[in-house]
């Protein structure tokens, strides 16, 4: 995983170019997550307006292969089985992958996915 | 009565209760739950005195089975009485495991098997999580709280269901034609039902108690019912039309029919293809979509002004479904062309010969679905325009018990697609998809426009469906899941791969196992021994049980549970999905919970206080708990907070009021049982509301056949891939072969009785008593043209030989099944001792299913449940 400073300093070229305005976002990795990405929680500077698909982009960048290769689909969006929690609050209750994100915690999880009797 | 609810919109909903009759008729005994006979959750009233049940009857209040029961749920009364019933923690005594193998239980403390469960749990999560395997099938809390397991510390292994076919396509193709889970027929518009491989609306299936009155009123005011099966079941003697079809070949089936709709008829649904669908999208010389340069997205040719334009251009208008087009140097022809030829393949005589069913009632029956279709009709619900398609084909377990299940079940899903059935009224619906209220989730377009993300609704059932995949990967998995990119689970290949882990790469051992009282021994896989020698390698099993059946002979530690007269759930209805109980089509909303009617036997305690402490002791329960607070939808002040401990009943009424607010909390649901809420009319018919594309073109499957290629040659594996194409194609199973050339007398299969339910019900005195006086139950069904040819009479003694085991029954002759098969009733044939009453009857059909790696579907990892059989008297 790229450590924090090197996204802290990507982030800091980008709004040299354009005065962004930037928003951290904590995001906690439970589970089979966290053993593919190799942490638990990760704080990530996104510049204001990003949202959930550009969260996940990066951290497709930013959390190596395994967890890209089982997280993500190959265009670098949340895979359906990746349950995203904003806030607490279900995606699919906000904007989905187009939801904005102000800061505060996204939380990721592998839901038990129900088979049948 | 009538019970008002508000909290919609700040808007007063009236509550449906057509009986009303609780309170007055006898106070306070009738206690409002749920039924967990099977897994269906229908609301019961139960009447109690002095700690004894005297009667279950439907809950009027309820619409998810409006007041009816069937015989499995009445005979729930005698199951309080098991005289076999474990109420104390149980240790093994005897380290030698196997059938027929008597554990020499020991009674032992709670606190010795709470300690010795989270020893072991604290080691394995500390170690590495994978040595944790859950099966936590059960329509309770329970359920909940061991399946959090997974993603609160990271096993892979949770194991929801028993059968080795249910869910294997259903859930992933309902995933991405509607963002659904499972189906339902819209029975109050419906005029043309086609049952393939199930009995909806007669004898099986979710919600089965509303779905028999509903289906019968749809028939009486002139639905047509036609079922396909090799059994002449239940469904089939309620049916206007039962065509025996040689089990395997539902997939030719439903390609016979496409091609009679539409290449001999034309018809189908020509807008709904157009612009709800990937049937317009180009696609190339290499099968995959020709795409825009700079976008990478799908092209269409739109012949309104004859250009070619992405899926999403606000000016295509009229995209072509047929024809062939030149394009980036290439020939093109939309997906739906290349459908057309694909079906062309399968004219109905040459379908005859393989399924036998003749070729002039498969033109007249597609006939009769396409006309009744009404393409291009529409009717207004709440003045809303919603089309018009009373006509639906509903496939579940035969189709999906084949090493091409796939196909099975996408050609049969197709022909509903291609008249545009789906989501709308009259049509078959996609369960648990569209919600305004009280949680909004509605299914969501991805990649390429396509439906890609059935919403929150799926917190609590998962998300997983077939687009556009995962990742194909080298396994690290016993169940080989990363060979399965879009199967829905694979837990079935687990005891296959034990036979060889090193041959997979798998480098760690399942050394912890807790299950839930499902019989997953006797229900969940096939070969019976291969199935033992796993559980036997396992270092702790632990068992919830009620009493002692095959898999809790395998365990270490049995834990007793209460039965469901004496438990709570606040959901009572099937599926925790965590907004509201499953429902489709023209019917209101509602939610039911299951609570305690008796008090548990003293020992017995809450299955969730005891995982609650069991996960104390292991250092997890602030992780279990961030997890239940999101899988069910808790909202703060209602959130369970790190390092605080909870009653039962206070969770449950957290997870109340989260949802429905603080004066719906757990003691008003105690009280009123049922809440009811109306639905809109976009969440009654979402097909037309939901903004994503369906496929009826599986171009995705062409790239992971190419990275599963690659992965598997890594391994020196060598499987047959040709399944993994766009559009459905007939690919015999073994057996189809085998008796063809003579090597085996008959196929045999499974069929589904209304009485019982399982691996485990008919231990129930009644329910046997009703097995035993009916004479098919535990019998085998052989045809009048086979049984001459063997010499074998109605009640001859025979013996039925498949390539892992042999066992005795009796024959019924019978014109009731297909001359090439032997049906068998449930999955019988019990062993346990804990079963006394039910040893040794019926056929255990699970033990006869050979076990290999051929046996499975290369896409789903469906078992092939066609049995070859060899028979003969014995």
């Amino acid at each position: 995983m790229a450590n924090q400073s090197e996204a802290a300093d990507k982030g800091t070229d980008q709004s040299e170019r354009a005065p962004t305005q930037m928003v951290t976002v904590k995001v906690v990795m439970m589970g089979e997550l966290k053993r593919w990405a190799g942490e638990r929680e990760v704080e990530i500077e996104l510049p204001e307006g990003s949202t959930i698909q550009m969260l996940a982009e990066k951290l497709g960048v930013m959390c190596g292969q395994t967890f890209a290769q089982n997280a993500l689909t190959k265009k670098g969006a949340f895979q359906p089985h990746v349950a995203v929690f904003i806030d607490g609050v279900h995606m699919g209750e906000l904007d989905s992958a187009q939801t904005i994100l102000r800061g505060g915690k996204v939380e990721l999880m592998l839901l038990p996915s129900y088979e049948g009797g | 009565m009538v019970t008002i609810v508000k909290g919609r919109d700040a808007q007063t909903q009236t509550v449906y209760r057509p009986g009303g009759k609780r309170h007055e008729s006898s106070a306070n005994d009738w206690v409002p739950t749920t039924c967990r006979m099977c897994l269906v959750g229908c609301a019961v009233l139960v009447q109690a005195k002095d700690g004894k049940v005297l009667n279950v009857i439907g809950n009027p209040d309820s619409p998810k089975n409006q007041g009816r029961m069937c015989a499995k749920g009445k005979s729930g009364i005698i199951n309080h009485y098991n005289p076999n019933r474990v109420t104390k923690p149980l240790k093994r005594t005897n380290p030698e495991k196997g059938i027929g193998v008597d554990p020499k239980w020991q009674e032992i403390s709670w606190e010795e098997a709470i300690e010795t469960i989270s020893s072991k749990m604290r080691k394995v999560c500390q170690e590495d999580p994978r040595k944790l395997y859950l099966q936590i099938w059960g329509g309770n809390e329970m359920r909940a709280w061991l399946g959090a397991l997974g993603p609160a510390v990271g096993t892979p292994y949770i194991q929801t269901g028993v059968s080795p076919t249910c869910g294997k396509t259903i859930h992933s193709i309902q995933h991405i034609i509607a963002g659904g889970f499972h189906t339902e027929p819209d029975f109050a518009h419906c005029n043309y039902l086609i049952d393939c491989g199930t009995q909806m609306g007669v004898a099986t299936r979710e919600a089965f108690n509303r779905h028999v009155p509903e289906c019968a009123n749809a028939r009486e005011r002139g639905m047509k019912l036609v079922v396909v099966d090799p059994v002449g079941n239940n469904a089939a003697a309620k049916s206007d039309e039962w065509l025996p079809i040689r089990p395997g070949t539902d997939a030719a089936f439903g390609l016979g029919m496409l091609n009679v709709l539409l290449n001999e008829l034309k018809i189908y649904d020509a807008e709904f293809l157009k612009h709800h669908t990937n049937a317009g999208y180009l696609v190339g010389f290499n099968g995959k979509f020709v795409r825009d340069a700079t976008t990478k997205k799908p092209l269409l040719y739109d012949q309104s002004d004859a250009t070619v334009k992405t899926y999403d251009d606000p000016t295509l208008k009229e995209p072509a479904l047929e024809g062939e087009y030149r394009f980036q140097d290439q020939k093109a022809k939309p997906a739906f062309e290349l459908l057309k030829a694909r079906a062309a393949e399968y004219p109905a005589e040459r379908v005859e010969e393989i399924t036998s069913i003749p070729a002039e009632t498969i033109r007249r029956i597609a006939r009769e679905f396409g006309e009744a279709a009404e393409i291009g009709a529409t009717v207004k619900i709440d003045g809303v325009d919603v089309p018009y398609r009373p006509v639906n084909v509903e496939w579940m377990r035969g189709p999906q018990g084949h090493t091409h299940a796939w196909h099975h079940s996408w050609a049969l899903t197709l022909m509903n697609l291609v008249m545009g059935a789906s989501g709308v009224v009259g049509s078959g619906h996609a369960t648990d998809v569209g919600h305004n209220w009280p949680i909004k989730s509605w299914p969501e377009a991805g990649e390429d426009g396509m439906l890609q993300n059935r919403g929150s609704a799926g917190r609590g059932v998962g998300n997983l469906g077939a687009f556009p995949g995962r990742t194909v990967t080298r396994p690290g998995r016993w169940d080989l899941f990363e060979l399965f990119p879009v199967a829905r689970h694979t837990r079935t290949l687990v005891p296959e791969v034990f036979k060889e882990p090193g041959k997979y790469g798998i480098d760690h051992k399942i050394e912890l196992l807790i299950h839930t009282s499902a019989n997953y021994v006797m229900g969940g896989w096939g070969d019976t021994q291969a199935v033992v020698d796993w559980y036997k390698s396992i270092d702790l099993v632990v068992g919830f049980a009620l009493e002692i059946h095959e898999t809790h002979e395998l365990d270490d530690i049995v834990l007793p549970m209460p039965t469901y007269l004496e438990e709570n759930a606040f959901h009572g209805s099937h599926v925790d999905t965590g907004v509201g109980d499953a429902v489709a089509g023209d019917h209101v909303g509602f939610h039911h919970i299951q609570q305690a009617a008796l008090k548990a036997p003293e020992g017995v305690r809450s299955p969730i206080e005891v995982l609650m402490e069991i996960y104390h002791r292991a250092g997890i329960l602030d992780e279990i708990y961030l997890v239940i607070n999101r899988s069910k939808g808790l909202k703060p002040p209602y959130l369970l907070e790190a390092g605080k401990r909870y009653t039962e009943t206070e969770i449950l009424d957290r997870h109340a009021k989260s949802l429905y607010g603080e004066d719906k909390g757990w003691d008003w649901f105690k009280e009123n049982g049922v809440l009811v809420h109306e639905r809109d009319a976009e969440e009654r018919y979402p097909g037309r509301f939901t903004k994503a594309r369906i496929p009826i073109y599986l171009e995705n499957f062409i790239e992971l056949r190419e990275e599963l290629q690659a992965v598997l040659r890594e391994m020196e594996l060598e499987w047959d891939l040709s399944d993994y194409e766009p559009m459905p194609t007939w690919r015999p199973c073994a057996s189809f072969e085998q008796l063809r050339r003579g090597e085996i007398d008959a196929i045999g299969v499974s069929y589904k009785l209304p009485y019982a339910y399982g691996a485990h019900g008919n231990a129930n005195p009644w329910i046997n008593e009703l097995c035993e006086k009916l004479p098919y139950s535990y019998a085998v069904l052989i045809n009048a043209k086979l049984a001459q040819r063997k010499g074998i009479k109605d009640g001859d003694p025979i013996w039925l030989e498949s390539p892992v085991k042999k066992v005795k029954s009796v024959a019924r002759v019978t014109e009731c099944v297909h001359p090439d098969v032997i049906g068998i009733a449930g999955n019988a044939g019990h062993w346990a001792r804990g079963k006394p009453l039910s040893t040794g009857k019926g056929v255990n059909f699970n033990g006869l299913l050979p076990f290999d790696m051929g046996q499975f579907d290369v896409i789903s990892s469906a078992l092939e449940h066609c049995i070859p059989l060899k028979v003969y008297k014995a």
